[in-house]
Order: C-alpha cells, then sequence, then structure tokens
C-alpha cells in the first residue's frame, strides 16, 4: 500500500506556503540587494574607510568609484555574495592596496604631498573635546607613515568597528597577528599623541 | 595579579581580553585611569581620522613631470637598440667552418654508406649489430679500446 496515495491533497497543501516563502525570501533578498539599496547602505561607510586606508581624500574618492563599479558588475553576475557588507569591504580594501601598490610611481606622486592644513577644521571628540590643527597634523602623519597592514587593521578595527576575527577573515590574517597590528599602529599613533600634548 | 601592561590595556578595551584581566582592569584603580587615557586617547584619534584629510600635490615644473615619460621612452629606445644589436652576425671564422661542415656532408652523402645487407652479412653478430662491423666475437675490452 502506497503511504499517501489515497489522499494526496494534504501534501499539496504543505508544498504550497513552502513555494510562497522561498518566493518570498527571494524578493526580500532582490529588494536587498539593488544598487541603490546597497550604494545607500553602505557608501557613506565605503567611503570613510577608503579615507582612512589611503590618507588622501581625492584618491579615497577614485577608490570608492571602483568599489561601486565592481558592486554594479558583480549584481549583474550569476552568483552573489552572501553578506554584501562584508564583500564591500573586501572591495575597499582591494581597490585601496591596488593604488598603494603602484611602486615607484607611488614614490612619485607622495613626493609632492603634504596635508592641507587650510582646510582642516576643529575636530571634536565624543567626550566633547576639542583637537587643535596641529595635533591633526601630527596625527595624520603619523598614521600616514605607519606600515600598509597596521594601517589596514587599525582602520578596519577602530574606524570601520570590525571584531578581531572580522578583521582576521578580511585580511587573511590570524587573530594575534591582527592583535600585534593593532598595538603597534595604536602605540605609536598615542605616542604621537603624547608628544603633541 | 600585577598591573596590566598597554597590550593588556588595548585588550581590555577592545573588548579581546579575559575574564582576569577585565575583572583587574575593573578593580585596579590604577589600571582603570591607564584604560580611561587610552580610551580618551584613542577617541581623539578616531575623531581625527573619521574627520578625513586634505592633501596638496606640490605643482611640479613641466620639467620635471616629465621625467617619467622620458624615463620610458629612453628605456624602451635602450631596448629597441640592444635587440638590434643582439642579432648574431657570423664573421669569417665562422663562415669557414660552415663552408668546410657542408662541403664533407656533400662528400659523405656523394660517397654514400654501404646498404645495411652488406654489413650484416660481413658481421659475425648474431643479433646483427651493423655499428660495430666487426662483430661480436671481439672481447669487450678489445672492442672499447679500439673505440
Amino acid at each position: 500500500m502506497r503511504v499517501g496515495a489515497a489522499n494526496p491533497t494534504p501534501a499539496r497543501s504543505t508544498e504550497r506556503p513552502a513555494r510562497s516563502f522561498v518566493e518570498m525570501v527571494r524578493t526580500v533578498a532582490a529588494e536587498m540587494s539593488s544598487y541603490d539599496t546597497l550604494d545607500r547602505a553602505h557608501r557613506d561607510r565605503v567611503t570613510r574607510l577608503c579615507r582612512v586606508l589611503l590618507a588622501d581624500a581625492d584618491e579615497a574618492a577614485d577608490a570608492v568609484q571602483d568599489v561601486f563599479t565592481k558592486l554594479h558588475q558583480s549584481l549583474a553576475a550569476e552568483t552573489r555574495p552572501m553578506d554584501w557588507a562584508a564583500w564591500l569591504t573586501r572591495v575597499a580594501v582591494n581597490a585601496c592596496r591596488d593604488r598603494r601598490r603602484s611602486g615607484w610611481w607611488r614614490w612619485w606622486r607622495e613626493r609632492g604631498i603634504e596635508i592641507d592644513e587650510s582646510r582642516l577644521r576643529t575636530v571634536r571628540t565624543p567626550e566633547d573635546e576639542l583637537v587643535g590643527r596641529e595635533t591633526q597634523v601630527r596625527i595624520w602623519t603619523a598614521y600616514r607613515r605607519l606600515p600598509a597592514r597596521q594601517r589596514e587593521v587599525f582602520a578596519l578595527r577602530q574606524i570601520d568597528g570590525r571584531s578581531t576575527a572580522e578583521v582576521a577573515a578580511l585580511l587573511g590574517l590570524g587573530e594575534g597577528t591582527v592583535k600585534r597590528h593593532l598595538f603597534r599602529a595604536v602605540h605609536t599613533l598615542r605616542r604621537v599623541l603624547g608628544e603633541a600634548s | 595579579m600585577t598591573c596590566l601592561d598597554e597590550a593588556a590595556l588595548l585588550r581590555v578595551y577592545s573588548g579581546d581580553a579575559g575574564d582576569a584581566e577585565r575583572v583587574h582592569a575593573a578593580g585596579c584603580p590604577s589600571c582603570a585611569q591607564a584604560l580611561a587615557a587610552m580610551a580618551s586617547d584613542l577617541g581623539r584619534i578616531d575623531a581625527v581620522l573619521r574627520e578625513g584629510i586634505a592633501v596638496r600635490r606640490a605643482v611640479r615644473p613641466v620639467g620635471v613631470r616629465l621625467v617619467p615619460i622620458a624615463a620610458a621612452a629612453i628605456l624602451v629606445v635602450a631596448l629597441v637598440l640592444g635587440r638590434q644589436r643582439a642579432t648574431p652576425v657570423a664573421d669569417d671564422d665562422t663562415l669557414v667552418m660552415i663552408d668546410e661542415l657542408t662541403t664533407a656532408v656533400a662528400t659523405y652523402d656523394a660517397v654514400g654508406v654501404e646498404p645495411d645487407d652488406a654489413v650484416a652479412a660481413r658481421s659475425t653478430c648474431t643479433w646483427g649489430e651493423p655499428f660495430l662491423e666487426m662483430g661480436c666475437d671481439e672481447p669487450p675490452v678489445t672492442l672499447i679500446a679500439w673505440r
């Protein structure tokens, strides 16, 4: 005797909600994956990250443009990432690396660069402290001199607010290495801040 | 437990510390003060970095700006010239040697080689070793010495 052959109706009734649930999930996923939604949700964060990673607003604007061009291409592709936030962060880090990795061309460009103090304004910390221009220049100068890996770890951990495990996964490093890079960056920056104050 | 060093304080600040370090930082006035100082410093650094930075690129004279292009052009010219010079040219000795070699090969072809059947008939080698031409009855030492 075949089970369920006598009354096939209940089986059909359980199938329909399942199918509609899948469709609903697909619709929500498509909505969440639309370019405008992702752009609105992540552009500010990606821009801030690129600015900190490159320490150059103009270069950062170009890098952000690259990132969102790749997003547009990726949305048209068959396979899509599960976590767009992590994907965008990884693409942003790689885009910034590409811009920094141009060897002697970078050396040539960086030679003529200096911080534009006239465009710095007084920064107010969350604790309502004021940070003057001179301190800002010192912090930025020290930050720009950090090794690339320390910069990336500091930016992702402190500015982007990622956990140690997430930073390790994004950069392909061990958690211990991430902690070590973070400590070195913080130690250098605090020393400069101490000298400034 | 002794007071926490800067690395341990950073772990506590970042939430990566173990229970012992967290408990100590909460209970020790000295460490709590050091932690507060670290939080204040990092707050200032974060605020500055989040604000972003504008850089100014020095305007270089046209001559200086063209240096990379000139360097690339010189490199290309050097490569092209280098490749042209690297083309092998036969000198007189080489030409004489090639001429002699050609003559020798041509003469050998004209005289010809004994057909394999004739060599095989003269050989005493049962498995027919035409290259030895003197048969397999010769002891190996003799063969090696003759060679």
